[in-house]
């Protein structure tokens, strides 16, 4: 068995400040990260994701537990192991005077890292074009791809990122999730923090739940999904109007598709047995000519697990920014 | 999918990075600021303009000058004898007065009146030295306070603190280097400015030493170099400027990296020489004080001979006799380099204590 890219135990953190009041980030949080493949952090703002992210980089100091990077305790062994992760911390953070190639040389020189390798990462996020401007002449989608490119510099086992899709329009979401999909190949491990469902179930294979400092729940998203998330079926007719009043009279819940299908049960009183809706619609004369599961969704699910504390509701007690 | 004990033994980057190549990425983000080379092109053309500025004003005519200084004393001669007239002519001086040459008399020699013309190596080289260095130390505090102060205000030094975890290297790399570009920038400064002046002595001045009782000089040789040790004086004089340069640039790298931006420092150094120096001046300057206030120990650093300090007075059998303090150039210096010491050390204790 190959060894964790991430094992978190029993990780506390608190922030003291004269300023603000006590904000306890992280309750004690166990987390596993196995090798390989894409793993999600999921949680409402302020539920712990960045201050796990910053413990496990080093960047903050945790009151308590322990944490290990591909195996090594952090931060006493972070040296050993740095070369062997790339991270983007919240926005990416560059001098916006210099431009991205000297950006990502400056970083490459200071661990000797070939200057090839520069292109090669150019090349991997799409910005050899853009690579002589300036950094403060990128748009946000931009600099985020060139955050990535810097956490890629050192073809890293463990690629960490934190919200990368953070204030990108939707075509820069896309671009980002492809971007990670792809990364997430090969045997790398990626981990990336987000308050977007959508996203991680787009991009994840795993997926790790957090509230208020706390790992709720962990597992493979297609597990997460069928233990807690609501799943609902797809009913294509011809008279629309009839079927959904037929379905609405018997309290399920009916949402139009685009295409002209009905989507029933998703949300609501939940569908268990298909053969309910063929007998309701058929007592009524409207005959299916499509039947199909809808896929679940990460949105009950985490509803589900959170007991209904949505990604809205964010803990007051965290210090996620 | 390979295990993660098999990818740590494959040939990556290692996270340690060797301190030469650490302290040529940290150079060459210095080298590629653009606040810092305008900085740098700033001092450079101030050099520039002042040394033009020392050429227009100096020339070798002394005659001219004798022909100058010979017309303004007959006219302030002439002056002199119509206001002693007047003066005799008026009754309502008392005659003692009068005799007790109340109205002055006699004439003004040309001596009064002559100013030398020439740039004199020995008086005006050290001058030139001493304000290279005093603008060098100032727009050193700048470059390292904003160089390192954008790191914090663009959050650019979290992403380094990712490919670097260890804190103090870091810091200590960054110190180095701006140590390095500051003493490069020092040194540069430094030759243009004795290549400019020693153009200057040239044609438009003198070699010669100032004789002792030169009028412009003073009876003294205070702030001027030894005839006999001229050259190795001029060259331990720019020495000092450029260490001083790289000390002031460490102090503003250290308190940059306290507070965390460049404008804390900027708050600092107003708040010090603007507000508490200049009240420790005012108020307690009798009570030696001044000894550790940095303007002081700056202008012993740099002046040749260091300098002498008032710090009150006492009384003895002969009377209210002054207490003065002299510092010395090694004194001075030995002193700033202790404040930059303990500046950088709370800078390294908070950078490594403090989440980021």
């Amino acid at each position: 068995m190959s060894t964790p890219a991430i094992e978190v135990r029993g990780l506390r953190k608190t922030y003291r400040s004269l300023r603000r009041p006590t904000q306890r980030a992280l309750d004690g949080l166990d987390m596993v990260v196995e090798a390989g493949g894409v793993q999600g952090l999921l949680g409402p703002n302020g539920s712990g994701k960045t201050t796990t992210i910053r413990v496990l980089l080093g960047l903050a100091r945790a009151d308590g537990g322990e944490a290990r990077v591909l195996g090594h305790p952090v931060p006493a062994q972070l040296r050993q192991v740095v070369g062997h992760v790339g991270a983007l911390v919240e926005n990416p953070l560059f001098l916006s005077g210099l431009t991205g190639r000297t950006s990502l040389n400056l970083l490459a020189r200071s661990v000797g890292v070939p200057r090839s390798r520069v292109e090669d990462v150019l090349a991997t996020v799409r910005l050899q074009e853009r690579a002589d401007d300036r950094v403060k002449t990128y748009s946000l989608g931009m600099r985020q791809r060139l955050g990535i490119a810097a956490a890629l510099l050192k073809d890293p086992q463990l690629l960490i990122l934190d919200e990368p899709s953070n204030g990108l329009d939707p075509a820069g979401m896309k671009e980002v999730r492809d971007l990670v999909r792809e990364l997430g190949t090969g045997g790398r491990t990626v981990v990336i923090s987000s308050h977007l469902l959508s996203e991680v179930q787009q991009v994840c294979d795993r997926v790790t739940i957090m509230s208020r400092g706390r790992a709720l729940l962990s597992g493979p998203v297609d597990e997460v999904l069928r233990a807690h998330g609501r799943r609902g079926f797809v009913v294509g007719v011809t008279d629309h109007e009839t079927a959904a009043g037929v379905l609405r009279q018997a309290g399920l819940d009916v949402q139009p598709m685009p295409d002209g299908r009905l989507e029933v049960g998703t949300t609501g009183q939940p569908v268990d047995d298909p053969a309910t809706l063929t007998r309701l619609l058929g007592e009524h004369g409207v005959w299916l000519h499509h039947l199909a599961p809808a896929g679940g969704d990460l949105e009950s699910a985490f509803l589900e697990i959170t007991s209904g504390g949505g990604l809205g509701e964010a803990d007051d007690r965290g210090a996620d920014s | 999918m390979t295990g993660t004990s098999a990818h740590l033994a494959s040939p990556r980057p290692a996270a340690a990075t060797s301190r030469g190549s650490l302290l040529g990425a940290e150079l060459g983000r210095l080298r590629h600021r653009r606040l810092v080379s305008a900085l740098v092109l700033l001092g450079l053309v101030a050099l520039l303009a002042a040394m033009a500025a020392v050429f227009a004003t100096h020339s070798t005519d002394v005659e001219a000058a004798h022909a100058v200084a010979r017309q303004q004393a007959a006219q302030a001669t002439a002056e002199q004898k119509v206001f002693e007239q007047r003066c005799l002519d008026d009754p309502s001086i008392p005659q003692v007065d009068k005799d007790n040459g109340a109205c002055g008399s006699g004439t003004l020699t040309e001596d009064v009146f002559f100013s030398d013309p020439r740039f004199r190596a020995d008086r005006d080289l050290p001058v030139v030295a001493i304000g290279v260095g005093i603008g060098g130390a100032l727009l050193a505090s700048l470059l390292a306070a904003t160089a390192t102060g954008a790191d914090w205000s663009s959050r650019s030094i979290i992403t380094l603190f990712t490919w670097e975890p260890r804190r103090l290297r870091l810091l200590g790399t960054r110190l180095l280097a701006i140590a390095v570009y500051v003493a490069a920038f020092g040194v540069a400064a430094q030759a243009l400015a004795l290549g400019l002046g020693a153009l200057t002595v040239q044609l438009r001045g003198t070699w010669q030493a100032s004789p002792l009782g030169d009028p412009q000089t003073g009876p003294s040789r205070d702030g001027m170099l030894s005839p006999d040790r001229f050259w190795p004086e001029l060259i331990t004089l720019q020495a000092r400027t450029v260490v001083v340069m790289v000390l002031v640039a460490l102090m503003s790298a250290a308190l940059a990296t306290v507070f965390r931006s460049t404008g804390g420092v900027l708050g600092v150094a107003f708040g010090w020489f603007a507000v508490v120096e200049i009240a420790v001046h005012a108020f307690f300057s009798g009570r030696g004080v001044l000894r550790y206030m940095l303007t002081e120990n700056l202008v012993a650093a740099l002046m040749p001979g260091g300098s002498t300090l008032y710090v009150g007075q006492r009384v003895t059998a002969d009377g209210v006799v002054p207490n003065m303090v002299h510092l010395s150039n090694w004194a001075g210096l030995a002193y700033l380099g202790v404040v930059t010491t303990a500046l950088c050390a709370l800078a390294a204790v908070l950078l490594r204590r403090r989440d980021l």
